[in-house]
C-alpha cells in the first residue's frame, strides 16, 4: 500500500512539527501535500522537507517569510543541481568529437 | 565513540548560550547537507553538531554532562533520518522549480537537451574531464593555527592527507591541495582537495587581524609602583613593565609578539590590556591607609563625564 502519511502520522515522525506549524507551511505553499480522499497525506519527500524546515527555523529563527525564500532557494538549489548532471548525462552520451567542443565551449565561457 | 560536543561545535566550555547557538548556526549553514548537496562530509558533521547542540542547548543536560553524570552518546539517534537532497533531484519531485530555463538557455534544441534528465552517467575512457574537487573541514587549536603545523587528515576511505597549516591561519580559511581530490576521467587532471579550517577558540588569547589581544590581571600594588611581570604570548611567557600608575583597561603593547603571516612582514603585535584585581582580603593596614590618604588626596576618575 501507499507509504504516505497521514497529518497526525506525520507530525509523530517529524519531532519538532506540531500541527499549528504544518498548517503554516502549507498554507504559505512550502509544503503542498496530496490530496487524499480522508485528507491530505504526506509522501517521504515531505517528510524529509519538513525536518529541514523544522531545522531552518529553529537554528535561525526564520520568520514565514523568510522560511519561504529560504526554501525557494533551496528548491532552485536543488533544480539547477539536477538540470546540470542531465546536462552532463546528455554530453557523456554523445560522442567523442561533440563532447571535446562542448568541453571547449564550457573552457571558452567558464575559463575552467 | 562520541566526540566532546563542545569540541564539534568548537567553543569553550565556558561558552554562553548564545555562543553556542551561533556556532550551531555557522555549522547548519556550511553543513546542512540539505543547503550543501554537493559536500560529500556535510551530513555526518551536521548530525554530529546536531546531537552536541541538542546536549548543550538544554542548561540542565549541559550540567549534568560538565559533571560527567552523562556522556555524549546520542549522535547514532539521527542516523536513519530522511535527508531532502535524497529526494529533491528524484523525477516527480513537486518542489522542483520548473521555471528552469526560461531566458536562460537561447537555444530551443539545446533547451530540448537540458530538460532530458540523463540517469547515471556512461562515462568513456577515450573522454577527457578534470576530477571533481574534495572538501574537507580540519579543527585547530588556536596555537596550531597562530604559529602554523603539520595536520595530517584521516579520509572517509581510509587514506590519509598532510595538510601544512600555514603561520597565522584564519578561522574560516580554505587550503588547496592541487591534485588531492577525485580522479580525472581520460587524460584530465585529478581534482583538489579544498580544506576548509575551523580555529577553536583559546581561553587566553584573541585575535585581531596579526595582533594578539590578552587581558592581564595586575595586583594594587603592580598598578601603583610599576614593576616588571610575566605574560603569556604565543610563543610563551616574556617579561612586561608596567608602568607605575597603571589603570585598568590601559593598553601596553609587545612589538612582533603577534601573528606572523606568509609573505606579510613585519609580525603583528600582542597587545595586553591591563586589569587591576584587588587583593582577595581587604586588611585592616590597608583600609586604614587608605582612609588617611583620601583625606589629603582625594581624586575624581568621573569628573569629566558629569559635567
Amino acid at each position: 500500500m501507499s507509504e504516505n502519511l497521514t497529518a497526525n502520522e506525520i507530525i509523530d515522525a517529524v519531532a519538532a512539527l506540531t500541527a499549528e506549524r504544518l498548517t503554516t507551511y502549507i498554507e504559505i505553499g512550502i509544503i503542498m501535500p496530496i490530496q487524499g480522499e480522508a485528507g491530505p497525506l504526506f509522501a517521504p519527500v515531505d517528510c524529509a522537507r519538513l525536518q529541514l524546515i523544522c531545522e531552518l527555523e529553529q537554528s535561525h529563527e526564520l520568520a514565514d517569510e523568510a522560511l519561504e525564500m529560504v526554501m525557494s532557494l533551496v528548491d532552485q538549489l536543488h533544480s539547477a543541481r539536477a538540470d546540470l548532471q542531465a546536462l552532463g548525462a546528455a554530453v557523456d552520451a554523445q560522442p567523442v568529437a561533440v563532447r571535446e567542443q562542448v568541453l571547449a565551449a564550457w573552457r571558452a565561457r567558464r575559463g575552467g | 565513540m562520541s566526540r566532546d560536543p563542545y569540541e564539534v561545535l568548537g567553543v569553550t566550555r565556558t561558552a554562553t548560550a548564545e555562543e553556542i547557538k551561533k556556532a550551531y548556526r555557522k555549522i547548519v549553514r556550511t553543513s546542512h547537507p540539505d543547503l550543501n548537496p554537493d559536500d560529500a562530509g556535510a551530513q555526518a558533521r551536521f548530525i554530529e553538531a546536531t546531537a552536541a547542540h541538542d546536549l548543550l542547548k538544554d542548561p540542565d543536560l549541559r550540567a549534568r554532562y560538565d559533571k560527567g553524570e552523562i556522556d555524549a552518546s546520542g549522535a547514532e539517534r539521527q542516523a536513519e533520518r530522511p535527508f531532502y537532497r535524497d529526494y529533491a533531484q528524484q523525477p516527480g519531485n513537486p518542489y522542483q522549480s520548473s521555471r528552469g530555463f526560461e531566458g536562460f538557455v537561447s537555444s530551443d534544441i539545446f533547451e530540448e537537451i537540458l530538460r532530458q534528465r540523463g540517469q547515471g552517467s556512461a562515462r568513456s575512457a577515450h573522454f577527457n574531464a578534470p576530477g571533481p574537487d574534495r572538501r574537507y573541514q580540519l579543527e585547530l587549536d588556536f596555537l596550531e593555527a597562530a604559529l602554523g603545523t603539520q595536520k595530517r587528515i584521516t579520509l572517509p576511505d581510509g587514506q590519509s592527507l598532510d595538510v601544512r597549516i600555514p603561520t597565522g591561519t584564519a578561522d574560516g580559511q580554505t587550503i588547496r591541495l592541487r591534485g588531492k581530490g577525485g580522479e580525472g576521467l581520460g587524460e584530465g587532471p585529478d581534482g583538489d582537495a579544498l580544506v576548509t579550517l575551523s580555529v577553536r577558540p583559546h581561553k587566553l588569547f584573541r585575535r585581531e587581524g596579526n595582533d594578539i589581544l590578552l587581558t592581564l590581571p595586575i595586583s594594587l600594588d603592580e598598578a601603583i609602583l610599576g614593576g616588571k611581570v610575566e605574560a603569556p604570548t604565543i610563543d610563551g611567557p616574556v617579561s612586561l613593565s608596567i608602568p607605575k600608575g597603571a589603570s585598568s583597561g590601559q593598553v601596553l603593547r609587545l612589538r612582533g609578539r603577534g601573528v606572523q603571516r606568509p609573505g606579510q612582514t613585519p609580525r603583528g603585535d600582542q597587545r595586553v590590556e591591563l586589569r587591576i584585581v584587588s587583593p582577595p582580603e581587604m586588611d585592616e593596614s590597608l583600609r586604614s591607609f587608605m582612609e588617611s590618604w583620601r583625606e589629603t588626596h582625594a581624586y575624581d576618575p568621573r569628573r569629566e563625564m558629569m559635567s
